[in-house]
């Protein structure tokens, strides 16, 4: 039922063309990377490459219900929820890659990025702390 | 490269606090598709007939990864799927070892489905195309009776701002069963051999594949030892067991005859003289028949001498493309057949699809046709159009719905083989996985499907 709210969320955001909030690309707090381009970050988010400038990087995702998620998804990656599940699925199925890492919530996305030196990930602004730096905002 | 390794060893060392999943990693992931099936005909077609049928598109997908080291970039991959369409044996389609030396090269070797044409590796994934199966003509058992290979699999992808390249190069071995004359006939592909290239963006995909198959099947063994083969072998045996015990007894009766007609005259003589015109009539019939017997047995040896017992070669050449826009989905891939040595027709497949996706709802439209040439054994050509809808209930669960109209081919003319000039009927798809006991190869020449089914992934 959540999760039918927010996918009726999603939708409505998509049709009127408002976005809900920035999402916020993040690293541990002693990344080698300082930013990221967004170019590059959908080239990791879609499992095509894992350096970034010649940096080796963890992608992390959340939940394919999290709102930030699918926010990320449609922002980032241009992709909405099924598009999403029917890339992964042909990569997943068809030998061509691995998922990636999802950690279950926010919190627990600051905690990988504490603990992985390579990692990146996202989060919403208001889930920020000072452990993780900013590598770029999508508004 | 020490401190590369170090700088790992770094990042590993910082992983392991956090929980022993992510030194090692282990993934499962499934899919699965429940469906229903109806034709309007009596005869099987592809896997369902008027009665309806669960098992042409019901099966289950269960994917295990395991990554042993996150710092080793080898995993072992396990695809099991079990098909109601086989009694749910589980069959491994995938079982490899994958290394990925570098971004965008990986090496995968054990078996891995053979990337024929552009979506057969993802032929079972139903959330990735609008269809409840991809186009039968093309991607169907008739067309490649084999989905996977054991052997090697190179793939190399290079990534540009936009565009990205693909090259994938696959060898590998296989057994496989190929339908015949209303059988299934073993085989083993000694060795098959592709590439495929493809381009594209984020919306768009174009595909060129060749692959090279050569085997080797016992057709002519294993049609020989059909209970019918050997039946109609029984009964030539016999009709000309037959003709030739007419003739002896057509000749003895003459012989009697002529003997008595050359003795002293009377009525035994006058009447042998006047019943030799009748037995020599007799005789000429039984000779007829023997004649008849002679070519019916010269015309079976030849059939069955004109079936192979060795190794043939068969050409896949493949051109596809794709376009998966916000609403507009397109797709259309020609793919042609061409197999030596082996009686069994040349082909050309192809398909056409338009999808335009509103909301969660994708109405598509598909012309698909594929054309038998130079058959001699079987002729499956037939043309298709198929309108169904897709509705994704779930990003990760879409139901389906189609109708499909098929229309058989025309006839061939046998071109060779003891039969030459003769016209071979199109059978269509009927003919795909025929059931032994009911399969006449009398099929209607059209038939109308419909076809209902759910799909996801977990």
């Amino acid at each position: 039922m959540k999760y039918k709210a927010i996918v009726v969320g999603m939708l409505c955001c998509l049709l009127s063309g408002f976005s809900l909030a920035e999402v916020m690309v993040v690293a541990h707090v002693k990344s080698n990377l300082s930013s990221v381009e967004l170019k590059a970050l959908k080239k990791v988010f879609l499992g095509k490459i894992s350096k970034i400038a010649g940096v080796s990087v963890t992608a992390v995702t959340l939940p394919d219900a999290n709102a930030v998620k699918i926010e990320f998804d449609q922002k980032a990656l241009n992709k909405d929820p099924g598009k999403m599940k029917a890339y992964w699925s042909s990569r997943i199925f068809t030998g061509k890659g691995k998922p990636l890492a999802q950690v279950s919530d926010e919190a627990e996305m600051l905690k990988f990025l504490a603990a992985n030196k390579s990692a990146v990930g996202y989060m919403s602004a208001d889930a920020l702390t000072s452990n993780v730096k900013v590598l770029l905002t999508i508004p | 490269m020490s401190m590369g390794k170090s700088l790992a060893t770094g990042a590993l060392a910082l992983t392991l606090p956090l929980s022993s999943m992510a030194a090692s990693d282990f993934n499962i992931n499934g899919f699965a598709n429940a469906g229903f099936t109806w034709t309007d005909t009596d005869e099987t077609y592809v896997a369902a007939d008027k009665d309806g049928s669960f098992s042409e598109v019901t099966f289950l997908g269960l994917q295990m990864r395991f990554q042993p080291n996150a710092d080793v970039p080898v995993s072992f991959v396990t695809q099991l799927m079990a098909r109601a369409r086989d009694g749910w044996d589980v069959m491994a389609d995938w079982a490899y070892i994958s290394w990925v030396p570098v971004d965008n090269l990986s090496f995968n070797v054990g078996r891995v489905k053979a990337p024929l044409f552009l979506i057969s590796e993802a032929y079972d994934v139903g959330v990735t195309y609008p269809w409840i199966s991809p186009p039968e003509e093309i991607y169907g058992f008739a067309n490649v009776p084999m989905t996977s290979m054991t052997g090697l699999s190179v793939d190399y992808s290079y990534y540009f701002d936009e565009l990205w390249l693909r090259a994938q190069f696959y060898l590998g071995r296989d057994d496989f069963e190929i339908p015949a004359m209303g059988t299934k006939v073993s085989g083993e592909l000694t060795r098959m051999t592709g590439v495929s290239l493809s381009v594209g963006n984020e919306e768009l995909e174009l595909r060129f594949g060749i692959t090279e198959t050569k085997f080797s099947m016992a057709l002519k063994d294993t049609l020989q030892a059909l209970p019918v083969a050997q039946q109609v072998q029984a009964d030539l045996g016999a009709e000309m067991m037959g003709a030739i015990a007419g003739v002896a007894v057509a000749n003895a009766t003459i012989n009697g005859l002529q003997a008595v007609a050359a003795g002293p005259a009377g009525p035994e003589q006058a009447a042998a003289e006047a019943a030799l015109p009748a037995a020599l009539g007799e005789l000429a019939t039984a000779t007829d028949n023997l004649a008849l017997a002679n070519q019916n047995a010269v015309y079976m040896g030849s059939l069955f001498a004109v079936l192979p017992n060795g190794s043939g070669n068969t050409v896949f050449y493949s051109l596809g493309g794709r376009y998966n826009g916000d609403k507009v989905f397109l797709m259309a891939e020609i793919a042609r057949r061409e197999i030596e040595d082996v009686p069994f027709p040349d082909t050309t497949s192809g398909f056409v699809t338009a999808g335009y996706r509103m909301d969660k709802w994708m109405p598509h439209l598909t012309y698909s046709m594929v054309d038998a040439e130079d058959s001699i054994l079987v002729n499956q050509t037939q043309a298709s159009i198929i309108a169904g809808v897709r509705y994704d209930i779930q990003p990760w669960a879409a139901v389906k719905f189609e109708v499909q109209r098929v229309e058989l081919g025309d006839a061939n003319i046998r071109k060779y083989g003891p039969m030459k000039g003769t016209a071979l009927p199109s059978t269509g798809l009927f003919n795909e996985l025929p059931d032994l006991t009911t399969f006449t190869g009398d099929v209607p020449d059209s038939l109308n499907k419909v076809n209902l089914a759910i799909t996801m992934v977990f």
